[in-house]
């Protein structure tokens, strides 16, 4: 393995996606179709993926990498993750609509190609992204790089000198502890004690003067899309519930009441 | 995978083991799933079983739709790894030619059909809820945006699709007259990937009733728009014996602990009552809350999922239904007393 960390430490990159707010979505009711505030925020987990490398660093020693796929205005997710206490960035750009016909394992592929060769000890990123939620791209990530992953990670300890992590993860209220060899990747559930690092202004001044590499996608090395999907629409459902709407709250609340005791559930 | 133009056409159901090594409920609705991908492309369905011993593979096999079972059993699958199962339904997959492969929905089964899926560079569908026969083949439905809006997705010819089967969402199957046959599978002792390894493991147990084991769960969602909100759905809790939850996205905003947290990436629970409240119904929610018997719903919008699971649904603003049900047990107690 090649390029390691001068004095030890973790080399780490952490993935990051930039998405449409999920507080933000709503849906038109003449198209059926979800509409968009046009606030963008950093996918949820992917957030404590950052912090989590960052504490590391700090605990460890290294150095983190941030890493995004998307179109030019992604480059804010990278930033954010920089003023934090990130090192550098790494952008693989393209317009918005190429990126909208890759699926996950495309996308696994653009961030496995450049992230291989690097010699990441650690790569770290969020469980899922909120907004196609397909839970795909970490560990197809993995597999593409021959890493072993853990998912639903809350905490974990490394100890540089075995090169191991002692890792603790929360699956259907079963708590594991988990260890794993470096080099590995690791998709994170919560931060740390459920903080999140906050940008300060003098580090969204120094993000600006950290390293970011952007890399242009070329569509053409894109091969021919294995899959399609069609514009998402609110799917019309038959219904057997029960359903009080229209209905004051007080009168509401009698019903229901009264439909729990029938059941015998209360 | 290898082709080899004499083999019947095959779909391929990896079926979803809990660590004591029983076939889960998923598995049962899987098969309804893998039947219909059968159905549309002319293939025998066969369900692929890990586990420490044959009892789940037998479980599979007694269910009509089943055409036959493999078995392979390693001390090395319980408990569960991504890594390990990855690794094993590739090897498996590896000597056969499917039509397309079926992974369960579950927290574990989304974790490690994505490694098999790059192994094998094959396009992959999360979270399938519907199957559509187009006549050539076959394409699917899944949700996106927390559950609110779904796509059809349609895989470009060659390809041999994987997909993971959103719980719930298909009926279960029926028992068969005849159980299907059962053939043993051994791996090569090197096929298994151990590189991780499970050091521990402990139950939660929360005071107070678990939310494991409630009968009663009232569970909040974005819809309480902050923390404070969660003291009316502990009040309305206590008042019917019950445990509080909270979804994904409210434990995402920072109002409520993880601890209590129910959907894909948190407990799975099974009450005889589970009132959702401001709670949309991603699938990552309804993936955790699929063993409720009864779900009441009390949303203000009308398009919310979580309605299609709701046996009884209230569309209205939650602060001023959630009080009014408070309001409404009090004076049932100081009637009944």
């Amino acid at each position: 393995m090649s390029e390691r960390v001068a004095g030890g430490g973790l080399k780490m990159a952490a993935l990051v996606k930039y998405i449409p707010d999920p507080n933000g979505i709503g849906i038109d009711p003449a198209s059926r179709g979800p509409v968009f505030s046009g606030t963008m925020a950093v996918n949820t987990y992917d957030t404590y993926a950052v912090a989590e490398a960052i504490e590391l660093k700090e605990r460890y020693g290294g150095e983190v990498t941030v890493v995004t796929v998307g179109p030019a205005t992604a480059r804010e997710a990278i930033l954010r993750g920089l003023a934090t206490g990130a090192d550098r960035g790494i952008h693989l750009q393209a317009e918005a609509d190429v990126l909208a016909t890759l699926d996950s394992l495309a996308l696994a592929r653009l961030i496995a190609n450049r992230l291989h060769g690097e010699s990441f000890d650690l790569i770290l990123a969020g469980q899922q992204s909120e907004d196609l939620e397909t839970g795909q791209v970490g560990p197809a990530v993995a597999a593409l790089l021959d890493l072993p992953h853990v998912s639903l990670v809350t905490s974990l300890e490394a100890d540089t000198e075995a090169r191991t992590l002692r890792i603790r993860r929360d699956s259907e209220g079963r708590k594991q502890v988990i260890g794993v060899d470096l080099p590995a990747m690791l998709l994170m559930l919560t931060g740390r004690d459920g903080e999140q690092r906050h940008p300060t202004l003098k580090g969204m001044i120094q993000a600006k003067r950290k390293p970011l590499d952007v890399v242009e996608v070329d569509p053409a090395g894109l091969g021919e899309p294995v899959m399609t999907w069609s514009d998402p629409v609110a799917p019309v459902r038959e219904r057997e519930a029960i359903i009080v709407d229209g209905v004051p709250a007080p009168e509401a609340a009698k019903a229901l009441a009264a439909w729990l005791r029938e059941k015998h559930l209360v | 995978m290898s082709a080899n133009a004499s083999e019947q056409r095959a779909v391929y159901l990896v079926a979803d083991v809990a660590d004591d090594g029983t076939l889960r409920p998923l598995s049962v609705e899987m098969v309804s799933a893998g039947r219909a991908v059968a159905d549309a492309t002319g293939s025998e369905l066969v369900g692929v079983v890990l586990s420490s011993d044959e009892r789940a593979a037998a479980s599979l096999a007694a269910l009509a739709g089943v055409d036959r079972v493999l078995a392979a059993t390693d001390d090395a699958f319980l408990p569960w790894t991504a890594v390990t199962w990855a690794s094993a339904v590739a090897a498996i997959l590896a000597e056969r030619t499917p039509v397309a492969v079926l992974f369960p929905g579950s927290i574990s089964g989304r974790d490690y059909a994505p490694r098999v899926a790059a192994r094998f560079g094959a396009p992959m569908a999360s979270d399938i809820s519907a199957v559509v026969a187009t006549g050539d083949g076959f394409a699917v439905r899944r949700p996106v945006y927390g559950g609110r809006v779904e796509t059809t997705v349609s895989f470009a010819s060659g390809t041999t699709p994987f997909m993971t089967v959103r719980p719930g969402a298909f009926a279960k199957a029926t028992p068969a007259a005849s159980p299907a046959p059962v053939e043993v599978v051994t791996l090569a002792a090197d096929a298994l990937d151990r590189r991780v390894r499970v050091l521990e493991v402990r139950e939660h147990k929360p005071s107070g009733p678990s939310l494991t084991e409630a009968k009663r769960i009232v569970s909040g969602g974005r819809g309480l728009q902050g923390a404070d909100a969660f003291a009316m759905l502990r009040e309305l809790a206590d008042l019917i014996d019950g445990a509080v939850g909270a979804s994904g996205a409210a434990v995402g905003q920072g109002w409520q602990s993880h601890e209590i947290q129910v959907g894909s990436t948190g407990h799975s629970v099974s009450p005889e009552l589970y009132l959702a409240v401001g709670i949309s119904g991603a699938p990552q929610h309804l993936v955790g809350m699929q063993g409720a018997e009864y779900v009441v719903a009390i949303n203000r919008d009308p398009a919310a999922p979580i309605f299609d699971v709701a046996a009884f649904g209230v569309v209205g603003d939650l602060f001023e239904v959630v009080p009014a049900l408070i309001a409404e047990f009090r004076s049932g107690d100081a009637a009944g007393s």
